[in-house]
């Protein structure tokens, strides 16, 4: 029985042979020398029918199950050497995955814009509308209808811009709260905010001619100081962190009365008193009050009927506490090394 | 406004540290700025005066505390002790005449009332401890008759002054108001023309003084003089307040004046004045006192709804608890029913109304026992307005494109004019012009971003940055016929490069960067060449969209003086927003697949690609989707004076078939013979 032994060395040699081999090339150059049209197994195969018949199925039979051992060892070896070279492909495609990404600028806004951005999102979700005017103004509207007549000595702490046509630069965005009053007046309540740019002839270390303002204006029936203090409160610890506390400071403003300042409790030393707070524990942070029965009767509502509360905050102040910035010039230099810190 | 500690409690007994006051006056709306120790010299050699100083930052409407008595009533106020008047201020005395001295007010809506009395004096240098109270509040001591009328000014707030009675031309005080290019020396050496209607203090000759600003030198208290004329006086606010500013001085007196004196203290302080000249022995009354009383009420009355007082405070006192409060300030009431009738001193100006007495009781009940309560009310819609949403999402376009925000000051300057060559009557400028600006450079206000931005990009080409791209939204002023017109601008400025690194390559900021953001925010804006002449001659385009000039975009011209090549773009706002955040409407895909087809070409050089891509469109019809022009060549190979273009063209078909090969052809033979035609193009292989 040759073609048995021929088959039984197959199947002992041919493995062996599988299994020392590295490359899938190899790998089936040893599948077609054995398995293909010229191989030896096809060869044997092929001889069968030379056998006599009686032996005919023992050795079909034992040429049948080599050749399936051969065919599995193929296979698992090219399952084995695909994913050994694969594995040495990618480490041949190794990166330093410590170099730097591609250059992707990010742009940023201005701190200023960013404030103003943030408070209005506070004052949107408190169920305020945004209102807009012009910079320039009468001085009806920028003093006037705030209680501020010709020769009041209130008119001393806003030195203002005038135009030579007579205009006056709004010095604060009140009149934007005016013109919403004479719009809106005698029924309708009122919640907005107004934010932005305002001109003082003010020029120095903490001064800016010209700077940015947030004011807000709430007329309603009812409405108290008591619930002044709960916007406000609201605001600030939006805004600087909800473990802020506010205080109200009975002040001045010809626009409203009561009147206040407002501080907001001191975030570098958490009111326990530091250089930034000049060791009080506490910074201003806005002017407010309860809405003036004049301002209220000169735009058209009736003081009897429904009150208002009323306040104003400087956003260059509200982003030198927030965001550190020791000098108020920054904001309007527009260093590169400054915008870029946002 | 300073206050001693030890002269306050001269008049009100107050066992509290300055601090403890300090705080208390902060919190009822006086605010203390600092708290100061003073040492001085004492009557023993060996020893000094210590005292404490407080700094108040008054509002203007507490006129009334200006001085150490007005504050001892706040200080009564909020402790609940009393307030004992300085020695000597008592009622009563009536005026007579004299033979020394007479007094005619010919202005009395300007002057309410003027005291005058003749004292005899021995001028002399003040004992101590009374230069020390003038200077432990600031005040140089000069001799004892100035300094007692300045003691008394700031202990009771009524400004004195003191005439060398001698000096006074026939012995008559007149207050008038100045005459035409009248002058007078004022003790600080200086002449001044005084502006017509100035109040003054004149004798049968000439002003002796200004009133209520400063006297004048030829009638001022000085080594010779032997006999004074002591005067107190209530002066109109508005007059004094008119006359300190046009002529630049600001006093103490002036200052007391312009926010309003008590009229009933112009007699105590004249007693007061009195007093401290007898018992310090600088100087006897000659005669009665003389002039005019001011007529004034004691007390105003001013009625007072306790329940609207709750009500606006959010608060829940009890009607007695206010009469507490204001009877501490000296504010006796009166029940009206639902209403208290309030009388309020005359020494507080500042309350005339409800609301003012509202104040007071919340002030002194304090706004830290106000509670915080939650708004209540009809449920409002806190939201943006069309525009506002629209110039928020510019702004964060702008942002997510890689441009950086900058914000400048509205001020203009003349002189850019010169600095951006602008000729006669060139838009930028004519400027709106403010009346009172603080410098020339700052006198107008901007009709044009350009030159801040311009600003800003410069200042930062000197300071090592490699490129920067910035965008500002801004307003600018147009001079109008009435009132300046606002509009507002987004001003776009780049130079330099985006710095690349080992992998990525730098990218240029330059006019086609600047050109590729206007292009996103402005599709399908025209860009014409244009001739500003601030811009590159050759490098600048005004934009045009949906048929208007919108704006310009083009490099600074090289003389401008930049240290790099520098773009800049300038449009109006409202033309991006609906262009760009109107609302989308879905327009379909094609289901068929677009077929590509390079097209390149050598074409003169002065046909522009706008021209060229206009033909191809017409050309290509409908079915042609887009014409990218993806290459500019101009070199060895082609011919002088022309350029070679490439352009990538894109064909949907229609209703979802494919294009046949003979289709395609007969699209591209009609494109390229329309560049033929229009252009004489020679084609590239």
């Amino acid at each position: 029985m040759e073609l048995m032994e021929k088959l039984r060395h197959l199947s002992e040699v041919i493995p062996a042979k599988i299994a020392v081999l590295d490359n899938v090339a190899a790998l089936e150059e040893l599948r077609v020398s054995v398995l293909g049209k010229k191989g030896e197994l096809t060869a044997i195969l092929r001889g069968m029918g030379a056998l006599n018949p009686t032996d005919r199925p023992r050795v079909g039979q034992l040429a049948n199950e080599v050749r399936d051992q051969i065919e599995a060892a193929l296979e698992d070896k090219k399952t084995a050497l695909t994913a050994t070279e694969l594995v040495h492909k990618q480490q041949q495609e190794r990166i330093d995955v410590t170099l730097p990404g591609r250059q992707i600028y990010h742009a940023h806004v201005h701190p200023l814009s960013r404030i103003i951005d943030e408070a209005t999102e506070i004052f949107l979700g408190l169920g305020f509308s945004v209102a807009e005017g012009p910079e320039i103004e009468s001085e009806y509207y920028n003093f006037e209808a705030l209680n501020v007549p010709p020769l009041h000595p209130a008119r001393d702490m806003q030195d203002s811009f005038y135009l030579r046509e007579g205009w006056v630069m709004r010095t604060q965005t009140s009149p934007v709260q005016v013109r919403v009053m004479q719009a809106l007046s005698p029924h309708h309540p009122i919640r907005i905010i107004s934010p932005g740019k305002v001109y003082r002839r003010d020029d120095d270390a903490t001064h800016s001619p010209m700077f940015h303002q947030i004011e807000g204006l709430v007329i309603d029936k009812g409405v108290s100081l008591a619930h002044l203090k709960s916007i406000l409160l609201m605001f600030a610890r939006q805004m600087f962190g909800a473990e802020r506390e506010i205080r109200l400071r009975p002040s001045y403003f010809p626009f409203t009365e009561p009147s206040a300042e407002v501080d907001v409790s001191c975030g570098t030393c958490g009111g326990r008193g530091c250089r930034v707070c000049k060791g009080t524990g506490w910074v201003e942070i806005l002017g407010c009050g309860m809405v003036h029965p004049s301002v209220l009767s000169m735009s058209g509502y009736d003081p009897e009927v429904v009150s208002g509360f009323a306040f104003g905050m400087g956003v260059e102040r509200i982003a030198m506490l927030k965001y550190n910035v020791d000098d108020l010039r920054h904001f309007f230099v527009n260093d590169y090394r400054f915008i870029r810190q946002f | 406004m300073k206050v001693s500690l030890d002269w306050l409690k001269q008049i009100i007994a107050v066992e509290q540290t300055a601090t403890e006051i300090a705080a208390m006056l902060t919190h009822a709306g006086i605010a203390v700025d600092a708290v100061n120790k003073v040492s001085l010299a004492s009557e023993q050699a060996d020893e000094l005066f210590n005292d404490e100083v407080l700094e108040l930052d008054l509002t203007p409407n507490r006129a009334d505390c200006q001085s150490i008595l007005g504050v001892a009533y706040e200080v009564a106020a909020l402790t609940g002790k009393t307030v004992a008047l300085p020695d000597g201020v008592s009622v009563g005395t009536a005026l007579a005449s004299s033979p020394h001295l007479s007094v005619e007010v010919q202005a009395p809506s300007l002057c309410s009332g003027y005291l005058g009395l003749v004292l005899d004096v021995s001028l002399g240098e003040s004992p101590i401890w009374l230069k020390n109270r003038l200077e432990s509040v600031g005040l140089r001591p000069v001799n004892n008759v100035v300094d007692i009328t300045n003691f008394v000014m700031w202990e009771m707030g009524q400004p004195l002054h003191a005439f060398d009675y001698d000096r006074i031309a026939g012995k008559r005080l007149t207050i008038r108001e100045s005459v035409m290019g009248e002058s007078i020396t004022l003790i600080d050496g200086a002449a001044r023309e005084l502006p017509q209607g100035a109040l003054v203090i004149a004798d049968d000759k000439c002003a002796l003084a200004i009133a209520g600003v400063m006297g004048g030198q030829g009638s001022e208290v000085s080594g010779s003089t032997r006999r004074i004329v002591l005067e107190s006086a209530l002066f109109d606010r508005t007059s004094i307040r008119r006359t300190a500013r046009a002529l630049g001085l600001r006093t103490e007196a002036s200052l007391r004046f312009d926010k309003g004196v008590d009229p009933s203290g112009i007699k105590g302080a004249l007693q007061r004045a009195v007093h401290l000249f007898q018992s310090l022995g600088v100087g006897q009354i000659l005669g009665e006192c003389v002039g005019v009383e001011p007529v004034y009420c004691s007390y105003r009355h001013v009625s007072l709804r306790p329940e609207r007082a709750n009500s606006l405070l959010g608060i829940d006192l009890r009607p007695a608890e206010m009469d507490t409060i204001l009877m501490r300030l000296g504010m006796p009431t009166e029940v009206h029913g639902d209403c208290r009738v309030v009388s309020v001193p005359s020494r507080r100006g500042d309350i005339t109304q409800e609301v003012d007495l509202v104040e007071e009781i919340g002030r002194m009940h304090g706004f830290h026992n106000v509670p915080i309560s939650t708004l209540r009310g009809d449920v409002t819609q806190g939201r943006l307005t069309e525009d506002q949403r629209m110039s928020r999402s510019l702004r964060r376009t702008l942002l997510s494109l890689g441009v950086d925000e900058v914000i400048t000051a509205s001020f203009y300057d003349p002189d850019n004019a010169i600095k951006f060559m602008l000729p006669e009557r060139h838009a930028f400028r004519s400027a709106v012009a403010l009346a009172n600006p603080l410098s020339r450079d700052r006198s107008e206000l901007r009709p044009t971003l350009m030159p801040s931005m311009v600003g800003v990009l410069g200042y930062n080409q000197v300071r090592q940055v490699s490129g920067m791209s910035l965008f500002e939204l801004g307003t600018v002023y147009l001079p109008h016929a009435d009132k300046p017109l606002e509009q507002q601008n987004l001003c776009l400025g780049a130079f330099g490069v985006r710095e690349g690194n080992w992998i990525e390559q730098s990218a240029h900021l330059d006019f086609f960067y600047l050109k590729g953001l206007v292009e996103v925010l402005l599709p399908g804006a025209q860009y014409i060449a244009s001739q500003e002449p601030f811009l590159h001659l050759t490098r600048q385009a005004e934009i045009w969209h949906a048929g208007t000039s919108v704006g310009y975009i083009g490099e600074i011209h090289p003389l401008i003086g930049l240290k790099e090549r520098t773009v800049v773009a300038e449009i109006a706002v409202a033309s991006i927003l609906h262009s760009l955040f109107g609302k989308p409407l879905y327009r379909g895909i094609s289901s068929s697949i677009a077929v590509k087809r390079d097209i390149a070409f050598v074409v003169d050089e002065s046909i522009s690609a706008a021209d060229i891509l206009a033909s191809i469109r017409q050309a290509g019809g409908e079915r042609l989707s887009s014409a990218t022009l993806f290459d500019v060549y101009v070199g060895s190979s082609t011919p002088l004076g022309s350029r070679s273009i490439a352009i990538r063209l894109e064909f949907v078909p229609l209703g979802g078939t494919s294009f046949t090969e003979a289709e395609l052809s007969v699209m591209l033979g009609k494109i390229r013979s329309e560049l033929e035609l229009a252009f004489g193009v020679t084609w590239r292989a």
